[in-house]
């Protein structure tokens, strides 16, 4: 078991009945979060840039567009088609990483140091700067919990931060949860992991977050669950 | 008589012109154009602009051909490998000019250059960083919704490209297609392009298509080039047909992020 299993337990936990979730590109925890939720029996209509409808079942690669990758779908569904129904207001969940998160919810994607010379030239925010706004709610996860991904204020806002309107912000890391606050603007701390102290968290961000008591305690994996996880991703794509 | 679309790789090639902007298809390491596209990179074309949404290898292969000068996407990823190594490389070293837009970005232009339109509405966050740089550029423009004065929303001009190079299953030598699967945005780049090239794993009688109508994705009307290419997509995958070669794509990866320059990187693709 490593902390990703973890983060993955704590994005499938935000699932609920009646969703439509979709899946971008580079995005293994994000397809293993929906099949876990599956699992638990949660009613979550899967949609992907794979653009495999409704598959029975998967054995994650290393790209998750990877259509060979799921198994047993019930047709085409395009990213136009699933864009549109985000547009329309419709989609309920959209997952997201990203390589900074601010305290505004702000998130980049596209640049560290300055975007006409960066320091690293990072893939680009694909569809955040519209999705991060329409989905009705925006699943993040970080790989990394640590003052190079929390940070004050983003190098580059890729995608906005939520409005008072929405979309409701939940961002899972190997340590936390964190949930925006539509009325204060802010990333508020709401739940840790066993084993993990508050100061912990906090000295490992370059921002300090407000904290909403009593925190959470979250739920580690199970040795079910993990068998599962491995089931679906033998090769261990997730912790890449 | 009408005249047969179905042409050797090297006429194709004639179709593109020093400068011009190349929608690429497929995404990813899935249904790439690789064959068209290792033939570009081999070739002597100059100055040419890339355009895609969530492109992957054929579209990095490219970028360090020294054939590019311009591209544009929404993303470029290995997925779970890493950052795409060419596209990193050259835009870190500024030898490429970058042109970072969004998902739907790209779609709005796709579909304003399909539809005839000069530009599409989008819902592209107004205070993303990525606004003002796309308005400078003149790709994107914010403007006020002519039907509510109190809304404002980024109009995206129409991307009309030269050319669109797509692999696809089958076709007649009309230019008829069959593509089985995942499209992605295939199909507006076939509409919003002036010329269009599709290399397809079988050429089929004409007869393929009365037969089975309902396999017609693009009419040949709208197809100016039919390149037979059995296992052009290789190494990325192949809907139906095969699968992707992490392997291959991994070696090329490494040889990519390692340095290499163009001549090493191509071999990757030629002793298999």
């Amino acid at each position: 078991m490593s902390s990703m299993d973890n983060v993955i337990k704590c994005m499938a936990q935000q699932l609920r009945d009646g969703d439509i979730a979709y899946t971008g590109l580079a995005s293994v925890p994000a397809v293993l979060a929906i099949a876990l939720a599956r699992h638990w029996g949660r009613d979550v209509t899967f949609i992907n840039v794979a653009e495999i409808y409704e598959p029975k079942d998967m054995i994650i690669k290393v790209s998750s567009g990877d259509p060979t990758s799921f198994i047993g779908g019930k047709g085409i569904v395009t990213s136009l088609d699933a864009f549109d129904l985000a547009r329309r207001g419709l989609l309920d969940v959209m997952f997201f990483s990203a390589a900074q998160v601010d305290r505004r919810g702000n998130m980049n994607l596209s640049v560290i140091g300055s975007y006409e010379k960066p320091r690293v030239r990072l893939p680009g925010g694909a569809a955040a700067a519209y999705l991060y706004r329409r989905a009705r709610r925006v699943i993040m996860w970080l790989k990394e919990h640590s003052r190079r991904t929390l940070v004050e204020h983003v190098d580059f806002v890729t995608a906005p931060g939520p409005t008072k309107y929405g979309p409701h912000l939940t961002v899972c890391t190997p340590k936390a949860l964190f949930e925006f606050d539509q009325e204060v603007g802010e990333l508020v701390l709401t739940g840790l992991f066993p084993g993990v102290t508050v100061d912990d968290i906090i000295n490992n961000m370059a921002f300090k977050p407000r904290i909403k008591e009593p925190l959470r305690i979250l739920e580690t994996v199970t040795a079910e669950e993990l068998r599962l996880l491995n089931r679906w991703d033998p090769d261990g794509v997730r912790y890449s | 008589m009408v005249k047969s679309k179905l042409m050797s790789i090297s006429e194709a090639l004639d179709l593109i012109n020093d400068g011009d902007e190349i929608a690429i298809g497929g995404m990813s390491f899935h249904r790439n154009p690789m064959a068209m596209a290792l033939a570009i990179a081999r070739s002597n074309r100059r100055d040419l602009a890339l355009i895609d949404r969530e492109p992957g290898l054929a579209f990095d292969l490219l970028t360090i051909s020294g054939r590019v000068r311009r591209i544009r996407a929404a993303m470029v990823t290995f997925e779970h490998f890493g950052i795409a190594p060419g596209f990193r490389r050259m835009v870190e070293n500024g030898e490429v000019e970058f042109i970072e837009d969004v998902c739907e970005g790209v779609m709005a232009g796709l579909r304003a250059g399909a539809y005839g339109v000069p530009f599409m509405p989008s819902a592209i966050a107004l205070d993303s960083d990525l606004v003002q740089l796309n308005v400078k550029r003149g790709i994107w423009k914010v403007i006020r919704n002519p039907f509510n004065e109190e809304e404002e929303f980024v109009a995206v001009k129409a991307i009309r490209p030269d050319v669109a190079i797509i692999h696809a299953h089958k076709a007649d030598e009309k230019g008829d297609v069959e593509l089985q699967g995942p499209k992605y945005e295939d199909l507006l780049k076939v509409q919003a392009a002036k010329r269009v090239i599709v290399t397809v794993e079988e050429v089929v009688p004409e007869d393929y298509f009365r037969n089975n109508p309902d396999k017609l994705t693009i009419p040949g009307f709208l197809v100016t080039a039919v390149v037979h290419a059995p296992r052009g997509a290789w190494p990325t995958s192949m809907y139906g047909y095969y699968e992707a070669d992490y392997k291959v794509i991994r070696k090329y990866f490494d040889a990519v992020k390692s340095g290499s320059n163009i001549e090493e990187v191509l071999r990757v693709f030629s002793n298999v």
